[in-house]
This record gives structure tokens, sequence and C-alpha cells, in this order.
């Protein structure tokens, strides 16, 4: 028997919603008026002699009291050993049960399933989903078959020319991730022979000790200290009450302590998994650090220990992305990412060359290597498309996506189409969300899962340049946005904080937590409803398809796919990208 | 062993303060002892008023036992950990002793026997003191304790003669005379010649009190309570025809069994009314009140909705508590403690 105890007169739907769970699970309840005190429900609890009470109350100052009073009048009536006491209510957590004096506490956000097992003596569902929870495959079921062939065909030859010209080459990065993989299997640092091949300022920091600009070393305390935080502060997964998509957040806060403390809040509000940002100098660097590094500036630096000590603080279910997309030291970011257990990295040649840097033929010998290193880690990675952001049109830039992908199937690696969900320059100019921010990006989606059965993750973050510095808006674009991913069954999402465009500095972990919420709640408010795009979206597929086949069939006409590169194909001067300079001249035919 | 809890009138009212402080005195007298918890002993702010909570700080080699998730999460570091068969919100009841300095979060037993259990696996560890400390204005796990002290505090009340006529209840309550007789598992009373078992062991409400006044019959006799007893009960019994109270005993298991309902004047009131009536009123089991420590300080709330530091004035407070009860009356927070335990001496001493 079990007793039902509700102590506020108004908030007892809770306690109504469990009595039918309890009552399909078989067990006989019995629902006392809300009006009673506490001597009353005791003497009622003698008689009826329950196994349980369960107590809903909303609490104030005095709402404890009450309580604490009924778990004493309880314990002194002598029904404590047989009846097991639970509060449940608004604000209430296990630290507060245990004040009040009850055996166990439920707050906001409870299932009836959950109370249902505890009762019954079983592991809640949503901690045995915490701990059993797998890391999701984002690629599981995808056969990267082209569904278009001729699209596909176009990219696929495109993609051997590029493979043969690429394995006649290397570069300074190329035998860096060689030379520190060695350093890592052996457990050691990296040698003298590596540091011939980095820049002065990294050279210096081996040999002197002295960090670069603006860096410092953990003192042994802080390290300590950050290997308590990340063992101590285990965080449950947010329980679900309505599917969204996987979803990643950033961070890179320069300091790895704080990383952890955002990954933690990130993680117990309701993500699935966090993206690694390091510093922007580090991509126009050759070569990585070692050491346990802390940044004074935006952007978590990637050295050995660094990426270790975030490992060990993740959850084991928490997916971690580390981005090597766009720098000098592409394949050997990759190689520390897969030795240190990141389940994701990011590699994309045009975007790295045309909006993130890199000179291009550089940045083609380090993607195809750093491609196959992901292959070797077995390490799925998404090409993403950050181009768009410069101005490069939508089509354009899948274009070379979709050479990417073709290129990671034949190395063995698990590309991740990256499509953007943004108010871009192209969309800005063309006036393609004047009326929705529905439509153009249903068209993206659609259009490249018509072509290529891959899995599809926007971001990244989606909405950008649709947030203004408020953070009601922001965060309630961020949630739609999420839900429209969610509606168009993307495989993740990756969000923005509610103050990131704009924050103008540091990123607090509250506006993290902005988002994730608004995305929780407007997936509660979805549900499973269909959102329908106006006629327009057609249009767009339309358009972008015929920008891909363009930019494919230029692209095949160019002397080669890095040739393509600077002469503009995938995303020209007019459009907004400029071929990098960072790393020009440094790649050798071997 | 001797087990002490701190048990207070209400939230705020100085617990956790008096702990450190016996804490601190024990540990300067080179006292073994252990601490436990019938609440949550580490909030950093509390969780309505949001202001500050004080912490409980120990040194190496004090015992404690406090809930498994607790001691991980603590800043001490511990030795010896040792589970009990114990189970509270935040998992099994861990005892352990203090390897390195620190604070430690304290969620220990909430019930009576469980309370019981975790103060034997301490006394096992050598502590010769085990000290409790209470929640909220919760007293019943202390009626298996050897001794108390009060902790009254103006959050309970703001109007200083309240605060002391409850503490002299309170006092009056726990020094209620003792008879030592075995305690059934029932209410017992004689009736017709014989001794009968009503059937529930507390008197909750007039109901039960009615069944049992109905039953008994005139003349001497004892009626045994051995849980709960509540105001409604005291106030049914109150009701009883003199003729029938006549050369009753009425015995209680203990006096914090009258406090429960955290209405001790009342109770007290109740009492003296039963007395009056003709019976006599007995506990069986004495759990002294070592003294009463006074806290000034209350969460007071702002027109804004704020909760900020408040107090009454010092002096008034203690004067009136001094007047009021027969046991020391301490400030805690300018003592260290030392006079708390040269009364625990004394006891001691008996």
């Amino acid at each position: 028997m079990i007793l039902l105890v509700p102590l506020d007169p108004v908030h007892d739907v809770g306690l109504k919603m469990i009595k039918r769970a309890l009552e399909e699970a078989g067990h006989k309840t019995v629902l006392l008026p809300p009006d009673m005190t506490p001597s009353e429900i005791i003497a009622r609890a003698e008689k009826i002699r329950p196994s349980h009470m369960l107590v809903s109350r909303t609490l104030g100052y005095q709402a404890e009291e009450v309580l604490a009073r009924l778990a004493d009048l309880a314990d002194a009536a002598g029904i404590r050993e047989q009846t097991r006491m639970i509060i449940g209510g608004m604000a209430v957590r296990p630290e507060l049960a245990q004040e009040l004096g009850f055996d166990a506490g439920f707050g906001p956000g409870t299932s009836p399933s959950e109370v249902v097992a505890f009762i019954e003596g079983r592991p809640a569902p949503s901690a045995e989903c915490a701990h059993q929870r797998a890391k999701k495959d984002l690629t599981a079921g995808y056969t990267y078959r082209f569904k278009d062939e001729s699209v596909g065909r176009l990219a696929e030859q495109l993609a051997d020319e590029l493979l043969i010209w690429a394995d006649e080459r290397t570069s300074p990065a190329v035998e860096r991730a060689e030379l520190r993989y060695a350093a890592l299997m052996e457990g050691r640092s990296v040698g003298t022979d590596y540091l011939a091949l980095c820049d002065e300022v990294v050279r210096a920091a081996y040999l002197t000790g002295t960090p670069p600009k603006k860096t410092r070393h953990l003192t042994v305390d802080e390290q300590r200290h950050l290997g308590m935080l990340g063992e101590r502060q285990y965080v449950a997964s947010r329980p679900r009450s309505h599917p969204a998509p996987v979803l990643f957040v950033q961070y890179g806060t320069g300091c790895p302590f704080m990383d952890v403390a955002h990954i933690k809040a990130a993680v117990a509000w309701g993500a699935d998994g966090v993206v690694h940002f390091d510093p922007s100098w580090g991509a126009r660097t050759e070569g990585l650090l070692e050491g346990w590094l802390t940044h004074e500036e935006d952007g978590s630096v990637i050295t050995p220990e660094n990426l270790r000590a975030i490992r060990q603080a993740l959850e084991p279910w928490v997916l971690w992305q580390v981005r090597a997309h766009r720098g000098l030291n592409t394949p050997e970011t990759v190689v520390l990412a897969g030795h240190a257990g990141a389940d994701l990295t990011k590699i994309n040649i045009a975007y790295g060359s045309l909006g993130g840097g890199t000179d291009p033929e550089r940045l083609a010998v380090d993607g195809v290597a750093a491609m196959r290193w992901a292959a070797k880690f077995s390490m799925p990675f998404d090409i993403v498309t950050n181009e768009e952001l410069s101005g490069v049109p939508a089509g354009k830039a899948f274009a070379s996506m979709l050479v990417m992908a073709a290129l990671a199937k034949k190395v063995g690696a698990r590309p991740i189409l990256q499509p953007l969900f943004c108010n871009s320059p192209e969309v800005m100019i063309g006036g393609y969300m004047s009326d929705n921010y529905v439509d153009f990006n249903v068209a993206k989606v659609q259009v490249l899962r018509d072509i290529l059965d891959a899995p599809v993750w926007p971001g990244a973050p989606v909405g950008f340049l649709t947030q203004t510095e408020d953070r009601v808006q922001s965060s309630l674009m961020t949630g739609l946005h999420a839900c429209l991913a969610g509606f168009l069954r993307a495989d993740a999402v990756t969000i923005a904080s509610s103050d990131e465009a704009y924050s103008g500095g540091p990123i607090t972990a509250a506006a993290r937590t902005d988002t994730l919420t608004a995305v929780l709640a407007a997936a509660r408010f979805f549900g499973s409803c269909v959102i329908t795009p106006t006629a327009e979206a057609e249009r767009f597929k339309r358009l972008i398809y015929s920008q891909i086949c363009d930019a494919l069939t230029a692209a095949q006409k160019a002397p080669s796919f890095v040739q393509a590169l600077y002469d503009g194909v995938f995303g020209s001067r007019d459009d907004g990208a400029h071929p990098g300079r960072n790393g020009r001249g440094t790649v050798r035919v071997k | 062993m001797t087990c002490i809890a701190v048990i207070g009138t209400a939230k705020n009212t100085g617990k956790t303060t008096t702990m450190s402080a016996i804490m601190n005195a024990s540990s300067t007298e080179g006292i073994p002892y252990g601490v436990t918890s019938i609440g949550y002993d580490g909030e950093e702010l509390d969780s309505i008023t949001l202001l500050p909570k004080p912490r409980l700080y120990f040194r190496e080699g004090v015992h404690v036992a406090t809930a498994r998730e607790c001691l991980e999460a603590s800043e001490a570091g511990f030795s010896s950990v040792e589970m009990l068969p114990l189970e509270s919100a935040l998992g099994p009841i861990c005892v352990a002793t203090v390897s390195k300095a620190g604070l430690v979060i304290v969620a220990g037993p909430t019930r009576s026997r469980h309370l019981r259990i975790t103060a034997e696996a301490l006394a096992r560890r050598g502590s010769r003191l085990v000290l409790v400390d209470g929640a909220l204005g919760r007293v019943s796990p202390a009626s298996v304790v050897d001794l108390v002290v009060l902790a009254q505090g103006a959050s309970r009340s703001r109007d200083v003669a309240r605060l002391a006529g409850e503490c002299s209840a309170i006092e009056r309550l726990l020094a209620l005379p003792v008879k030592h007789v075995s305690m059934p598992g029932r209410v017992t009373y004689r009736a017709a010649g014989r001794s009968v078992s009503l059937g529930t062991g507390s008197l909750m409400d007039e109901t039960n009190v009615n069944t049992l006044l109905q039953r008994l019959s005139e003349g001497s006799g004892q009626i045994l309570v051995p849980n709960a007893v509540t105001c409604a009960a005291l106030s049914a019994l109150g009701l009883c025809p003199p003729g029938l109270a006549r050369g009753k005993s009425l015995v209680f298991a203990d006096g914090i069994r009258l406090l429960v309902g955290n209405c001790a004047e009342r109770s007290w009131e109740l009492v003296q009314r039963l007395f009056a009536l003709g019976f006599t009123v007995w506990v069986a089991r004495s759990i002294p009140l070592l003294a009463v420590t006074a806290n000034p300080y209350y969460p007071r709330l702002d027109a804004d909705g704020t909760y900020r530091d408040a107090y009454v004035d010092k002096q008034l407070l203690l004067r009136a508590l001094r007047e009021a009860v027969t046991v020391p009356v301490i400030d805690v927070r300018e003592s260290n403690g030392r006079s708390l335990m040269e009364l625990v001496y004394k006891q001691w001493e008996r």
C-alpha cells in the first residue's frame, strides 16, 4: 500500500499522475485529502501501514518546517521502519530530502516511472540511462552512396585526382604528425627532428620552457584540482521529455579548468557533446605545444596534457569533438585528438583555405593526411562549410563538401555533412530569408540528402547571424533552429550560447544553459509536429543544386582541385572567399 | 561513549555553530570524538534564503558518519571507510576517520534506530563523545542520545519572550521525573485488573485517546506510551474526568517525544493540566538538557523579496533566556566551546 499525501492544496497534479502510474504497475494507493495536519497524516499511516508515503509540497520557508515535523512525527511514532518517506515537488533535491528527514526526494522533471522504479527498488530509468548510455555513433547506418549519380561521378573524379596529387606530396605538418604519433606511442616528448619542423615560438617553448605570450603552465596544485574536478563532479544526463537532435555545444575558455566547469554545466543542462575550440594563433603556427597550458584569451591550447585532462573529466557517454579543420597543424591535431580519445574531429580543405587563412595547396596535402589519420583512429569528422559566412554561396560550399565526402570515403573515413543554418551574406543579399528562416535551411538539408546518403549535422552553431545581443531572442532563435534540424531528422546539431555572437569576451556558463534550456523547451513545444516549408523551399533547392553542379563542372575543367580553389571555383574573391597564405610554399614533392 | 545532540527549535537557530564550538573544544581537550548529522550539513548557501551557512571543519583523527556521496564530495581526506547497512536520501551511510583536515559534508541517519546504530559504530572507532547535529526543528532522533544542547534563536521568532517561554517549556519537559519501566511496543494500560494494549504505539489524536479513556477503569495504574504523543492527544487526555485520572501514572518514553510537534509551550501547558487532573506524568528515560545556546540572528525577508542578515538585541535575548531556564545559556559566537565541555565533564563526574 502506498499513501499519497498532497500537503500542497493546489499543486497536487504530480501526485495524481504518480498515483495513476503506480496503479497501472499494480500497486494499491490511498490518496489523502489536501488539508490534513502532520499528526492526522501520521495517525492514518499508523492505521494503513503503507510501505511508502509520498508527500508533495511546493517549498517555502514555512513549508520546510511542516515537512520536517511530518518526518519527525513519523519517526517518533515508530513507523519509519515500515514506511519509507518520499518528498516530491518544486525545488526538492536529494540534499533537501535528507535535511527534511525523508528517505528520498524527487524534484521537477521527475517522471512517474522514476518514482515507480524507486518504490519497486529498481534503478531509476533516467539514472540507468545516464550510466548505461552509450555514445551515439552519428554515422551509423549511412552507406555514403551517391544517390545522385551525375554529381557523385564528378565528386569522385575530383577526389581521385586530389588523392593522387596529395599522395605525391608532403608538408611539415604531415611529417610532424608522424613524429608526434611515434612519440605518443612511446610515451615520450617529441625530439629535435620535430622541433626542426616548427615555428620559432614553438621551438623556444620546448627548448627554454617558456610558453608563448598570454599562456602559462598550470601549477601542480592547479593540475591536481583539475583532476579532482573531473573525478568528483559526475553529471547525470538531463532527461528529455521529447526527442531532440544530439546536441553539441562549443567550449574553449582558454583555461582547462574553466573548460571542464563549462562542459559539466552544459552537460547537466542537456548537452550530449562538446566541441573543443583552440586559439586562432594555433592555426597560424607550425607545431603544437606540450604541457598543461592555460591561455588568458579565448581558445584552449591543444596539447596532449590539456586534451587528456579534459577527456578524463568527461562523462563516459559525452561525445567529444576536437577541431582540426583550418590550420597548419591539421593532421597532427587529428593524431592528438585520436590518441586522447576524441570521438569526432573536423576537417575541410576548402573551408580552411578559403575562409580559414591556410594556403590551399598546403591544406590539400594536410587535409588528405588528416583524413587518413581520422580513418586510422576510426574517428568520424564533420565537413564544415563556414566559408558561407564570408559570402560563399551555399551551393559552391556544398560542391567542395561533397568532394571532401567522396575523398573521405576513399580513405576509409566517415564524414558528416555540416551545412550551416545561418542568415549568410548570400541569403541577405538574395533576400532568401526575407519571409522566414525555414525554407532556405530546409532546402540545404534536402539537397544534400537527395545527393548523398550521409549523416547531416547542421551547425556550427545553428542560427548564425539570426541572433542578436538580446539573450532571450538569441536563445529562442537557437531553440527554433535546433527544432528545425530535429524536424529534418538531422543527426546532430551544434548550438551557440545566448551571448556567443555578441559577448565581446568570455562566455558565461549561464549563457550556455540559456540556449540548452531553449532547445529542450522548444522540442517539448513541437513534439512530433511537422514544420511545413513554403513553396520557396523547392525553388531554393533547385538554386543550390545548380550551384553545386556548376561548381563541380568548373572544377573538373580546372587543372586540379587545388587550382580550382585558387581560381575561386568553390568561392571567389567576389563572393568573399580569399585563398589563405599561411603555409604557402611549404609543400614539397616526395 | 556519550552521545550529545544539538537540537534546534527551527532552521538557522545556531545548531551548526554550536556543533563547531563543541568540536573545537573536544579537539583542544584531546577527547576522541565522532560527528554525524540527522540532516544535511554542507550547503554553502541556504536553499531558501540564499544566505551563507556555517560549515563543519574537521581536524585529523576525528570520526564521521555521513553518506558515501558526501565523503566523495568533501574537501577533507578519509581513511578506514566502513559502510553501514543504512540508507539515506544521499546513498548508503559510511563511517570514516579524517586523515586530512578540511570541510566535510555531513549527512547521516535521519531516524532514531539508524542514529543508534551510527553512534555505536562511531563509538567502536574510539569516540568518547558522539556529536549529532540536528536539522531544522527536527528532534525525534535525539530520543536515542544521552544529552541534548538546545540551540534557540531569533530565526524561530523575533519575540524574545516567546523564545524564553519555549526554552523553559522544553527544559521542563526534558526534566520530567523518571520512572524505570520496561516500555512495551504498544500503548498499554490497566483495565479490569489486567494489562491491555491499545493496538497503537502512539497517542496521535483524540480518537485513540477517547478509546483509551472509555476503556480505563478507576483506581491506580500505569499508562505506558512508547512512541509519539501529540498536543492534540494531550489535549484530549486533559478532558479525562478527574476521578479517572486520579492515581494514574502516565509514562512517556522520554521527553523528546513530547517535543516532536514543535509546540513545546503548548505541550507543557497540557502536561500541567494532566498534573492538575490527578495524573502523575513520567518519562521512562531521562535525556537531560545540558545547556541552551542563544543566537540573535535571523534572516529577514525584505520588501524586494531578498533575505538579509538581521539580529535581535543579543543582551536582551541572553537575559530573557537566562531568566527562563536553570541550565547555562551560552552565546556560542563569543565562546570557544570550553564552557560546554565543562558541562560535559560535570555529567561524566556524575
